[in-house]
């Protein structure tokens, strides 16, 4: 197959200028694909599966698995805030003091970087290895554009030697976006990170019919959405979902029996035991 | 998080239809006041012309002059006058900043003053000149205060009092479009988006818009394509017709129709017209899967405004879909830092001609002179 790359897929030539010693290489001319998968039995993460251990079937197609690994790469975390509405000074310092804790629980290897949005998406904390400073304010444009936001938090660039993880943080809520659904959608298949999504609980207004917004993108991408309050556990609550990303596990397998470009369904079971695996649904083939 | 009516980004009341906002501020037994229009009025005639901002503060200060008190109006207002014309015009701007509940009322009334003046249209061209100013400037605060369905009946009143063509002297142009805009802005406030989500049906679940909504909404745009279309037909504001209706096209899923009304609608010397253009098309090049053209009309949006977020995300998203990771890595970090401050026109768009309001109200101040 020819110039197959793609999101979660990682070309012979960008893998092989993984960093890590452990990072598989593929030859030229096979096309390498990298999922990142969960397996939990209940809220237990299991750990010890090897490549016998899973089924992948890419558009139907079963696959080799050249590795599995636990995820021990560097990872990127990029978190995402929504700041709209009635947020008071004393919820803006709760967030600060949640993005910090997340930086402080990172390795020196990982980078973070924090977004905010109400009408518009600002960068709080661009890009970079910890430690970080933060210093959240108030945006001055009212209004809610969840899906404009979310929508550019799923522009990512896969990186074979790095994982990804994004978690958003909001009600869902949306009265102010140019783009809708059907973009964030879209935008959610072609992401390389695993996005976790953080639904307050507790609000005046119920916000759970909103859920199912977020419930799509992490279900996508083979993240997860939580209910939470959002209170001054905020912090724990972020780093618990960073230890479950890092229990998970990374598979790799040179693409097999499915040449072709477009979007590419995955399924990732373990036969011999009924676990829960979260895995993205699938990726788009260059 | 609370949700604000989903309507442009710089209106506070959007949903302020002239007899609800009426009701709901109307003045239980308010005293005689103390100070009438007069003296304001006196001010402005003498060519103070910002008398009425630097008087009328707060939504007080409109309901110590009884505004609503619409017999105690007319009576104050007499025979017509283009002076106490363009005063209303200045009393419904200023309302529209600071006491937004007042505008549907005061726009009502001023409207039916307008059509009390004695002589025929055609008789005297100042006066035609004065009232065609204040359908204008009328029908612009109420786009600008997102008063859609006040617009639409607006202009139902207008075209049965003063049909065309006889009365074309006090029709502007821009009036054709007004009737689309405040049907846009009717369907906007029934649902963000009548299009249908097919894709994403699966996920939609309880979440899902009822389909008596959904018909609703899909009923009300195809009314504004309809507005929209029977716009064009006016060269003055054919670009912005065959834009809008482009845009309610493809709200529609009307994909292939959205980008031939598009296509016709180039050439504006217009901006923020032009820009919203390239946004339409970049998102009906989105929705026909045709990823490297709305790349380039989201470039063309940018080019335009370039501190527009918006036209910035949609040229990201292209180019993340095109695979073009370096260019679309810049596109983001520009999306995300655009300055504060930056115009983005898609933030006013359902605001209409409420963008030209300032700038009309300055010429009507300016031939007051």
């Amino acid at each position: 197959m020819r110039g197959l790359c793609a999101v979660g897929l990682v070309c012979a030539a960008l893998a092989a200028q993984a960093q890590e010693p452990q990072q598989p290489t593929f030859r030229s001319g096979s096309d390498a694909v990298t999922v990142d998968v969960s397996v939990f039995d209940g809220q237990r993460a299991i750990p010890g599966l090897t490549a016998a251990d899973f089924d992948v079937r890419d558009n139907g197609v079963r696959q080799t698995l050249s590795s599995v690994r636990p995820n021990t790469l560097p990872i990127d975390v990029r978190l995402l805030f929504d700041t709209s509405g009635s947020i008071s000074q004393e919820d803006l310092e709760r967030y600060r003091r949640a993005m910090a804790r997340v930086a402080e629980a990172l390795r020196p290897v990982d980078r973070v970087e924090i977004l905010t949005f109400s009408g518009r998406i600002s960068e709080v904390v661009p890009l970079q290895h910890p430690p970080i400073t933060v210093i959240t304010r108030r945006q001055d444009r009212d209004g809610t554009s969840f899906f404009d936001a979310v929508s550019l938090a799923m522009v990512t660039r896969p990186m074979p030697e790095r994982r990804q993880i994004t978690i958003v943080l909001t009600d869902a809520q949306d009265n102010d976006s140019f783009f809708d659904k059907d973009t964030l959608y879209a935008s959610a298949r072609h992401t390389s990170a695993v996005v976790y999504g953080v639904l307050p609980t507790g609000l005046a207004d119920d916000v759970s019919r909103f859920a199912t917004r977020l419930e799509m993108v992490a279900r996508v991408t083979g993240g997860r959405l939580v209910r939470s309050k959002w209170d001054g556990r905020m912090g724990d609550l972020l780093i618990r979902m960073l230890a479950e990303f890092r229990q998970g596990y990374v598979l790799n397998y040179a693409l097999a029996g499915t040449p072709d470009p477009g979007w590419h369904k995955l399924t990732v079971t373990v036969p011999r035991a009924k676990y829960t695996i979260r895995a993205r649904e699938g990726y788009f083939a260059r | 998080m609370t949700l604000r009516p989903p309507a442009g980004r710089s209106a506070s009341v959007a949903a302020c239809l002239g007899a609800i906002c009426l009701l709901s501020i109307a003045p239980a037994a308010a005293p005689v006041p103390q100070q009438g229009l007069d003296p304001i009025l006196s001010a402005y005639t003498t060519g103070d012309h910002d008398v009425v901002a630097r008087t009328l503060l707060t939504s007080h200060d409109f309901r110590k002059l009884r505004l609503l008190d619409g017999r105690r109006l007319e009576r104050w207002l007499g025979a017509w006058s283009s002076v106490k014309t363009d005063f209303l015009l200045e009393l419904v701007d200023q309302a529209s900043v600071v006491a937004p509940a007042y505008v549907g009322p005061l726009v009502t009334k001023g409207q039916a003053y307008v059509f009390s003046r004695g002589a025929a249209v055609g008789a005297s061209a100042q006066d035609d000149a004065a009232e065609r100013r204040w359908h204008l400037i009328a029908a612009g605060v109420l786009q600008h205060r997102l008063m859609g369905a006040q617009i639409v009946g607006y202009i139902d009143v207008l075209e049965t009092r003063r049909p065309l063509p006889a009365h074309t002297a006090v029709w502007d142009p821009r009036l054709a479009l007004a009737r689309g805009i405040g049907q846009e802005q009717v369907c906007r406030m029934i649902h963000a988006t009548a299009r249908v989500d097919r894709l994403l049906s699966e996920f939609e679940g309880k979440a899902a818009t009822p389909p008596a909504v959904r018909q609703m909404a899909i009923e009300c745009m195809e009314k504004a394509l309809r507005f929209l279309e029977g716009a064009a037909a006016r060269e003055e504001v054919r670009e912005e017709a065959r834009t809008r209706a482009g845009f309610a096209a493809f709200q529609l899923g009307k994909n292939n129709e959205a980008r031939a009304a598009l296509a016709g609608a180039s050439g504006s010397a217009d901006r923020t017209l032009s820009y919203w253009r390239a946004l339409f098309l970049g998102r009906v090049s989105d929705a026909l899967g045709a990823d490297a053209d709305a790349e380039r009309a989201y470039q063309d949006a940018v080019r335009l405004f370039p501190d527009a977020q918006t036209a910035r995300i949609g040229h990201a998203l292209a180019l993340f879909r095109l695979h073009r990771d370096d260019d679309a890595d810049e596109a983001v970090l520009a999306a995300r830092r655009v300055r504060a401050e930056g115009v983005d026109p898609w933030e006013t768009y359902f605001e209409g001609d409420g963008r030209f309001v300032d700038g009309w109200l300055a010429a009507m101040r300016k031939a007051r002179k």
